[in-house]
């Protein structure tokens, strides 16, 4: 049964709840939180939510998140042109990044392609990747989709789609965590890091 | 209520929250089961990998009496069945397998024949046949398995014999209707002698392993057919059916499955 407060102040619970990961307890805690605040406190919120929906767009090469026309990777200079990251989305993008050992390009495909759901080639930027690689300069294309069907079925399209153009296919290693202990670890990852052993020494 | 076990293949899933998942499964004992996997997205999550589309295995669930979203205890992996992922046309085939077998599922009712019949056909996908001739013989053993199998010898209306020639196959009557009959029927499809042969052939043994080579027109009506037939009885689309067609390049008729 929710319990019903000010409206006002139950319109902040409702919007709050929506957000991913906040149920009606944490909702409830961050709306009273915020009522207490400091008006420049909450206004700073506020603006800090409209200003990211209403300068925030795509990057017009990659689909990354921008503030410009393109985004701070693909106006760096400095990164290696040679070579190109494909991954999902935006967040994937972040997560290779923070890494620190990629220093190539990257294409953010907004999606994943899945037969039982129905969603196609049209549904991600598929087309948009290949016009890229046709315009020259890249020599390696990683495919950095998610080590699921969806991800993996993606990866076989776009492997496909690229091979007429002669550039080098490599697909992320899938194998074990940093850090993991072998006993642990369940035998699809670890059969899946056997297939990709390397050599030593 | 309580915890349940049985053999299990997982059939779908989708992203639940932060780092959950729900799983669909089709099990021999309970028939179409709907669990949450807590934490399944996790890299380090105790399911590892094991909950992936087609993965055959053993399933502990807690059954949740007053919801039909249970909660995933353990999924004991026997078979990854990892070669369905070698290529997209393969992939895809194997989608089709478990999406029809999840639209005729019913849940809290297991079907040894269902179970079986999707679990034979993701082997023989996994062990390498032709795939369109695999799917078909999957498609005709599932209208057997719900008790669709369609009259194609007599009209199935009058019992009267059929004329020489292109026949119509009525979808709601689910069989062949003789040149009378076929006027008051409403939805009808026309299947041609060699199709019929096919069907024929197919209905009465094992199509896996006998030798009928067809030319393509006559594959592409045999499937149409079904999959209109399939489509109809159980009322929704056959999603993964219609995936590669729209992708140039990609087709299950260029390509065996290994």
């Amino acid at each position: 049964m929710a319990i019903r407060y000010a409206s006002p102040l139950n319109r902040l619970v409702d919007v709050l709840m929506r957000l991913p990961g906040v149920g009606a307890k944490t909702a409830q805690r961050l709306a009273f939180y915020l009522l207490k605040a400091s008006r420049e406190e909450a206004m700073k919120l506020a603006e800090a939510i409209v200003e990211v929906k209403e300068k925030i767009r795509m990057c017009e090469r990659c689909h990354n998140i921008a503030e410009e026309e393109q985004c701070v990777i693909c106006q760096d200079p400095t990164r290696d042109g040679s070579m190109m990251c494909v991954v999902e989305e935006a967040n994937d993008l972040l997560a290779i990044e923070r890494t620190g050992t990629f220093k190539g390009q990257y294409h953010v495909l907004q999606g994943t392609l899945s037969p039982i759901d129905g969603r196609g080639p049209d549904q991600i930027t598929a087309k948009e990747l290949l016009e890229r690689l046709r315009s020259g300069g890249v020599k390696e294309v990683i495919l950095a989709t998610n080590p699921n069907v969806e991800g993996e079925a993606t990866a076989l399209y776009l492997a496909r789609l690229i091979a007429p153009l002669g550039l080098r296919v490599t697909r992320i290693a899938l194998g074990l965590p940093v850090g993991g202990d072998l006993e642990y670890a369940d035998e699809v990852t670890l059969g899946r890091a056997l297939d990709g052993r390397r050599e030593m020494g | 209520m309580g915890l349940k076990s049985s053999e299990a293949i997982v059939i779908g899933g989708h992203n639940l929250g932060e780092a959950d998942r729900i799983v669909v499964l089709y099990t021999l004992s309970y028939g179409k089961v709907r669990a949450v996997a807590a934490g399944a997205r996790r890299i380090r999550s105790r399911f590892g990998g094991s909950l992936e589309l087609f993965s055959h295995g053993r399933l502990v669930y807690f059954e949740r009496p007053t919801s039909d979203l249970h909660r995933l205890n353990e999924f004991a992996l026997c078979e990854p069945f990892h070669g369905l992922r070698t290529s997209l046309e393969l992939l895809t085939a194997a989608s089709e397998v478990v999406e029809l077998g999840g639209m005729a599922g019913v849940e809290g009712e297991g079907s040894a024949e269902l179970f079986a019949l999707i679990l034979g056909a993701l082997r023989r996908l996994n062990n390498g046949m032709e795939l369109s001739l695999l799917l078909r013989t999957f498609e005709i053993r599932m209208l057997r398995t719900l008790g669709y199998l369609p009259e194609i010898d007599k009209c199935v209306r009058c019992r009267r014999s059929l004329p020489e020639g292109v026949q119509s196959f009525g979808l709601n009557e689910g069989g062949l209707l003789c040149p009378v009959c076929r006027g008051g029927a409403m939805e009808t499809t026309t299947v041609s002698p060699a199709a019929l042969g096919f069907l024929r052939e197919a209905l009465q043994g094992e199509i896996g392993s006998s030798h009928v080579t067809l030319i393509p027109e006559v594959r592409e009506e045999v499937r149409y057919l079904l999959q209109t037939f399939l489509e109809f009885k159980l009322g929704r689309r056959i999603r993964s059916a219609r995936f590669l067609a729209g992708i140039p390049g990609f087709s299950l008729d260029t390509l065996s499955s290994h």
